[in-house]
């Protein structure tokens, strides 16, 4: 084996340039996987996390629960033995939440779920001065809503506890205040058709550094989103915490089950970014991949060409005793040297370019704001471009390697002579 | 242990697939400890083919070749691999040194493989390469050196982990006939002086002379052989492509 690994560095050693060239493909795939990964995730990572922080994970949703079967149809299995007349209510048409209390308390008994809040939202105008502004308004129970959706901690002035003993209190986003030109202090009056307009107070602005959240969304008392909406003793939807964020999915459809309500995991209600954010991972990953084998590539034609020109070489070591298995390890060996070798240059590439592109300031405020380059570091990313680096390098070199192993000296003295 | 070194019973090799061609035809060979054999031939007789069937670096379509009494038919590709490296060593008319190393480890490398030492393997290759008038040219690469030393390179590197059989194909061949003399009288020495047993293919009839013992092949068959001199019925020209149309369909 010494022997085996001694040959197989000097061969190595000796064709610098080829070999070279080979690691360069294996160092350039690695690189771009763990730059990719690293910029792809950060924003992705980022966009969940904003999400998760600031979001239900399970959302229950006011649905017409009118048109419901009677009691005896469903226990005849929809066989009629007696038509009945029944004039629906005018009550029975209002979509909400029934016994809105007792279901979140049921809820909140569920082991998976962490906190459970109940609210009712709707659109509302909002104006101070002379700006008027389209906001999505939500009445929440302050201290059950800050619970489910941690947002005091991303209030910059004022206080989200008063709102909870502020009647007449408003949170808003800070991009509604600055559109607005309000402060904590000011007053703000909300208004939504057929409501009953309200004079506020703005008790706190937040920014999650979501920006649909910072901009258009406000909060207040869930009694005052009754009046403003004219829904008294209404609630709309109920939102709930979990323990852990991935049994959403399951949860969600189990919930809809039993209640009968809409029920939706935060990874529906963000279901076309998620959908995205797959596709975009598909893509670039078939484009690492593709980077990847084009790497072994590299290393599949030199070490063939090496095989080739070595026929001679091996057909001599072979009879002077070397065995087939110790031609192939030397040219196994040369390809998972090559490809390690690629892997730790890739690596510490890969990790100053990722380094480097953590310190470009790029601002954006589309899907979360930031103010420079999203990356996202994981050592993970290195373990798999060595991973992939060293599986590439292994299953290139096996071709020429089982090549090399099957020459026979014989053969080739032949041919020589 | 018999002083029979090498031992072939009616090996027959064969070549190509459509047309069978018969390359060496029912050969039984012994060789004794200490024998100096020149293997001669015009070519195509099959003396090459022989001598790699002698080195196990090749199988007999039928027949046996026993080292020192032992049945070389049945081993493994691996026991095979292993056999040459304990027991033989070869030289090629190509030199066939290995460039990227050097000549030290040229020669060293069949005895890493046996598992020396590379303390003792390099304090081997340097007394051979002593032996062999080349103790300067150890660091070198063998294609600094010329073609006579390289020749001597490669015999040192088949001698020095002190085979039991030395097989020579055609040492000769390609070198002048000055480093071709150098060759010879190395073998000479190595004979007299070592005891070491020497099988060498050549077609010059000079150096083959300077050998204890001359087989001469025809057609894959033996017409002479010194050590047996009963056997030296030349095959008559006639008689053989007889036996060569019968042969062909």
């Amino acid at each position: 084996m010494r022997l085996v690994i001694f040959i197989a560095l000097r061969q190595l050693w000796e064709r610098k340039l080829l070999n070279g060239i080979a690691l360069g493909g294996v160092a350039l795939g690695v690189l771009v996987l763990i730059a990719m990964n690293a910029v792809m995730q950060g924003f992705q990572q980022k966009f969940k996390g904003e999400i998760l922080k600031v979001s239900p994970h399970v959302t229950l949703y006011d649905k017409e629960l009118g048109s419901q079967k009677g009691l005896l149809e469903t226990a005849l299995d929809g066989q009629r033995i007696a038509k009945f007349v029944h004039h629906e209510q005018p009550s029975d048409r209002v979509t909400r939440v029934k016994r809105p209390r007792d279901l979140r308390r049921a809820l909140q008994e569920m082991p998976q779920v962490e906190a459970a809040c109940t609210s009712l939202t709707g659109q509302a105008i909002v104006s101070a001065g002379t700006v008027d502004l389209g906001v999505d308004m939500r009445g929440v129970v302050p201290l059950e809503q800050e619970a489910c959706t941690p947002l005091g901690r991303y209030v910059q002035s004022g206080s989200w506890r008063t709102l909870a003993i502020t009647p007449d209190g408003i949170a808003m986003g800070s991009g509604v205040a600055e559109k607005l030109g309000v402060r904590v202090g000011d007053q703000a009056r909300i208004v939504a058709p057929g409501g009953v307009p309200q004079n506020l107070k703005v008790v706190a602005i937040y920014e999650a550094g979501v920006p649909p959240i910072d901009k258009t969304r406000v909060y207040v008392n869930l009694t005052t989103a009754q009046t403003v909406l004219r829904r008294a003793d209404v609630v709309g939807r109920i939102e709930l915490r979990l323990w852990n964020p991935f049994e959403s999915q399951k949860l969600a459809l189990r919930l809809e089950r039993i209640t009968g309500y809409d029920v939706e995991s935060w990874q529906e209600a963000n279901a076309n970014f998620l959908a995205l954010f797959d596709m975009q991972n598909m893509i670039i990953n078939m484009v690492i991949a593709a980077i990847l084998v084009v790497g072994g590539f590299g290393i599949l034609a030199v070490q063939i060409m090496i095989v080739l020109q070595k026929t001679r070489d091996i057909a001599i070591l072979r009879s002077v005793g070397l065995r087939r298995r110790d031609i192939l390890l030397v040219f196994l060996i040369q390809g998972v040297i090559v490809a390690l070798l690629g892997a730790v240059l890739g690596d510490l590439c890969g990790w100053q370019l990722v380094e480097f592109l953590g310190t470009l300031k790029v601002k954006t405020e589309a899907l979360v704001k930031t103010s420079t380059f999203l990356v996202y570091k994981d050592p993970m990313f290195y373990l798999y471009g060595t991973v992939f680096a060293l599986v590439t390098g292994i299953s290139a070199s096996l071709l020429p390697a089982v090549r090399a192993s099957r020459v026979e000296p014989v053969d080739v003295l032949r041919g020589q002579i | 242990m018999s002083d029979v070194v090498v031992e072939t019973r009616d090996l027959v090799r064969t070549l190509g697939e459509k047309v069978q061609q018969v390359i060496l035809d029912h050969i039984s060979l012994h060789i004794r400890r200490g024998e100096f054999v020149a293997l001669t031939g015009h070519s195509g007789s099959g003396k090459s083919t022989l001598l790699y069937l002698l080195g196990v670096l090749d199988k007999p379509t039928s027949g046996q070749v026993l080292i020192e009494g032992r049945d070389t038919s049945m081993l493994s590709d691996d026991d095979r691999a292993a056999l040459r490296n304990d027991k033989l060593g070869y030289v090629f008319q190509f030199h066939f040194l290995l460039p990227e190393f050097s000549v030290q480890e040229n020669v060293m490398i069949p005895m890493l493989r046996r598992g020396f030492s590379s303390v003792r393997a390099q304090k081997q290759a340097s007394d051979t390469l002593e032996y062999l008038g080349l103790g300067e040219l150890g660091k070198r690469r063998p294609n600094e050196l010329s073609g006579g030393q390289q020749q001597r390179v490669s015999i040192a590197r088949a001698l020095a982990g002190k085979p039991t059989i030395l097989l020579a194909d055609e040492p000769t061949g390609n070198l002048d006939s000055k480093n071709g003399e150098i060759v010879i009288q190395l073998f000479e020495k190595l004979n007299r002086e070592q005891g070491t047993t020497l099988v060498m293919v050549t077609h010059d009839p000079l150096f083959a002379e300077r050998a204890s013992r001359r087989v001469a092949l025809k057609d894959g068959r033996v017409i002479s052989d010194s050590a047996e001199p009963g056997r030296s019925v030349a095959v008559p020209d006639d008689l053989a492509q007889a036996a060569d149309a019968q042969r062909e369909p």
